[in-house]
């Protein structure tokens, strides 16, 4: 990539000119990184921002193949579905639409990640804002790799599996009647229209996937880095002191899911761990944190825009924890 | 006011990102961020990031790159797209899709060591899935540390009188040191540290990765939130093992 413009070492910031564009500069700029890394990198040997990066890495090289994977079949319902089968799939009626929508979340086995594009793309078909998010929230939540995965990480306690989904689904329902009687008071942004007529299906579906990607990626990266911080920085024993009280452990774990935005795949396993909070408070980490977390919010308000997330996130975390205590309170 | 991304230099963006997953899955780079069956859908990705950035590469020669061609937002739908979206509908955020690729090729993240297993020491390590079958037959047998810790915690009557390696990194705790790995869900966010309390040897540095043969001390580790001990035979420096997590 872009080696012949290696001569270029131009710092980063300054405006481009005429003469050199901007790809020549961004290109100069990462080769002149790549080459001096070997130098920079001993410099910045400090276990705690190495800690950081490791899972800050990690967290985006885990997510990306579900991103693209979101945005090829984002790309595939914006484009590539007709209007017919579109029609057959999703109810007519929006109040029917939102529980078919959040039973439909068991087909889809990713991340959160792959989810937004989808919600995103399935609202630029004319799906009702409501019935969209009710997916986005049921998707990653109830899939089948994430039941299996809450069963092998609490052995023997079958009734977990059962709460997680039973209170996921209602999350994922209430939320969506919520959005349904807000109506145009939820201010949804929807981006990426139709292409200009004439352009032929495979060079829509190629712009398409780009643009998608290119719009969630950047607050994929914001999500990460904030989530890793927290992953790295604020130590166990902060969230374990509040371990016996019954209220603060179910606010605790519902604020420690927000921040460290596990993939819903993983969490269970990190859930099982917290031995010393109550199942109810494990349940309402397993619930809120494929609902709502940092990096979710961060992609959803640069896909829906900053006005609807201030309202969304909030929403979603109190049904979720309310969700999430009721069937805990009834279930285990 | 951030400088919008340009439709060629969205070919580099989409084309560093990819270019740097395909680095890390095809040596062992990845191991250190995620699970080992993650390759295949790295390699995946990485190629068609790369695709995808052809075509803006190629718009980009012998224009500056400015003018709009074709791109999907040549006609806005109206919906009031956001102050922050620069030229081509993309916003000022893609240009933290290369955030990743710097501090991989600036800090060289390293697989997850003493710093985070020590932060995470109080952490009781989950329940054992499923019966525990008795160890094999013969002389020292080589497991890993978390079946050993799952084992004590279910009584520790299948490690008695038994001489069991465990290859591990070494950290500290107060006068203590244990021998510890860590398990990863997907990916290094979720890691989970098992460690073993090692007896009767010297102490070694922070993050040398140590073999240790020893006896399971009976009793120990029983309860969720106390390490087994073990009192050891033998200490010897070992190089780190290709893939770190258990």
């Amino acid at each position: 990539m872009a080696t012949s413009e290696s001569r270029t070492t131009v710092p980063p910031g300054t405006p481009p000119r005429p003469v050199l564009g901007q790809p020549e500069i961004v290109g100069g700029t990462l080769l002149g990184v790549m080459l001096a890394g070997s130098w920079i990198a001993p410099r910045l040997e400090v276990a705690s921002l190495q800690t950081w990066s490791t899972i800050f890495v990690a967290i985006v090289v885990q997510s990306v193949p579900f991103l693209v994977a979101g945005v090829l079949l984002s790309a595939t319902i914006s484009i590539l579905l007709s209007e017919r089968v579109l029609r057959r799939v999703v109810p007519r009626n929006p109040v029917l639409g939102v529980p078919v929508a959040g039973v439909a979340g068991v087909g889809l086995p990713g991340c959160e990640c792959a989810a937004v594009p989808i919600a995103g793309s399935l609202m630029r078909r004319g799906v009702a804002p409501a019935v969209a998010l009710t997916f986005l929230l049921a998707a990653p939540a109830i899939n089948p790799a994430v039941l299996v995965s809450t069963a092998v990480a609490f052995p023997g306690q079958h009734e977990m599996v059962a709460a997680r989904f039973a209170a996921s689904l209602a999350t994922a329902v209430l939320v969506g009647w919520w959005c349904l009687s807000r109506g145009d008071r939820l201010p949804v942004r929807r981006t990426a229209p139709m292409l200009s007529e004439g352009a032929s299906a495979r060079g829509r579906f190629v712009a398409t996937v780009r643009h998608d990607f290119l719009h969630a990626g950047g607050f994929l990266v914001v999500g990460a880095g904030l989530a890793a911080a927290v992953n790295s920085f604020v130590p166990r024993s902060w969230v374990d002191t509040v371990a016996g009280q019954a209220v603060l452990g179910v606010v605790t774990l519902a604020l420690f899911a927000f921040v460290v935005a596990l993939c819903s795949e993983s969490d269970a396993f990190v859930a099982a761990s917290f031995t010393a909070f109550s199942d109810t408070a494990k349940l309402v980490f397993m619930v809120v944190g494929p609902a709502m977390d940092v990096k979710l919010a961060a992609m959803e308000a640069g896909q829906f825009g900053g006005a609807f997330a201030r309202q969304f996130v909030p929403v979603v975390i109190g049904t979720a924890v309310v969700a999430a205590s009721l069937t805990g309170w009834w279930l285990l | 006011m951030v400088v919008a991304v340009t439709r060629p230099t969205q070919g580099i963006v989409l084309a560093f990102l990819g270019a740097v997953l395909l680095r890390l899955a095809l040596g062992d780079g990845y191991l250190r961020y995620v699970t080992a069956w993650m390759r295949w859908p790295l390699i995946a990705s990485g190629v068609l990031l790369l695709l995808l950035a052809i075509g803006p590469v190629l718009a980009g020669r012998g224009q500056d790159g400015r003018q709009p061609d074709g791109d999907p937002h040549a006609g806005d739908d109206g919906h009031g797209h956001g102050h922050d979206h620069g030229a081509h509908g993309v916003p000022a955020s893609a240009w933290l899709i290369l955030l990743p690729g710097l501090v991989l090729f600036t800090i060289y993240p390293p697989e997850l060591g003493s710093y985070l297993a020590e932060r995470r020491a109080n952490q009781a390590a989950a329940a054992a899935p499923g019966d525990l079958q008795p160890l094999q037959d013969g002389g020292v047998v080589a497991i890993p540390v978390q079946e050993f810790v799952w084992r004590a915690q279910s009584g520790g009557t299948t490690l008695v009188e038994r001489d069991v390696e465990l290859v591990g990194f070494v950290t500290h705790e107060e006068d203590a040191w244990f021998v510890t790995r860590l398990t990863l869900g997907c990916c290094a966010a979720d890691a989970l540290a098992f460690r073993v309390e090692v007896r009767d040897a010297d102490r070694p540095p922070r993050d040398q990765w140590v073999s240790v043969v020893g006896r399971y001390v009976e009793g120990s580790g029983s309860s969720m939130d106390s390490a087994p001990v073990m009192a050891a035979s033998e200490v010897t420096p070992v190089d780190k093992p290709r893939q770190t997590y258990e």
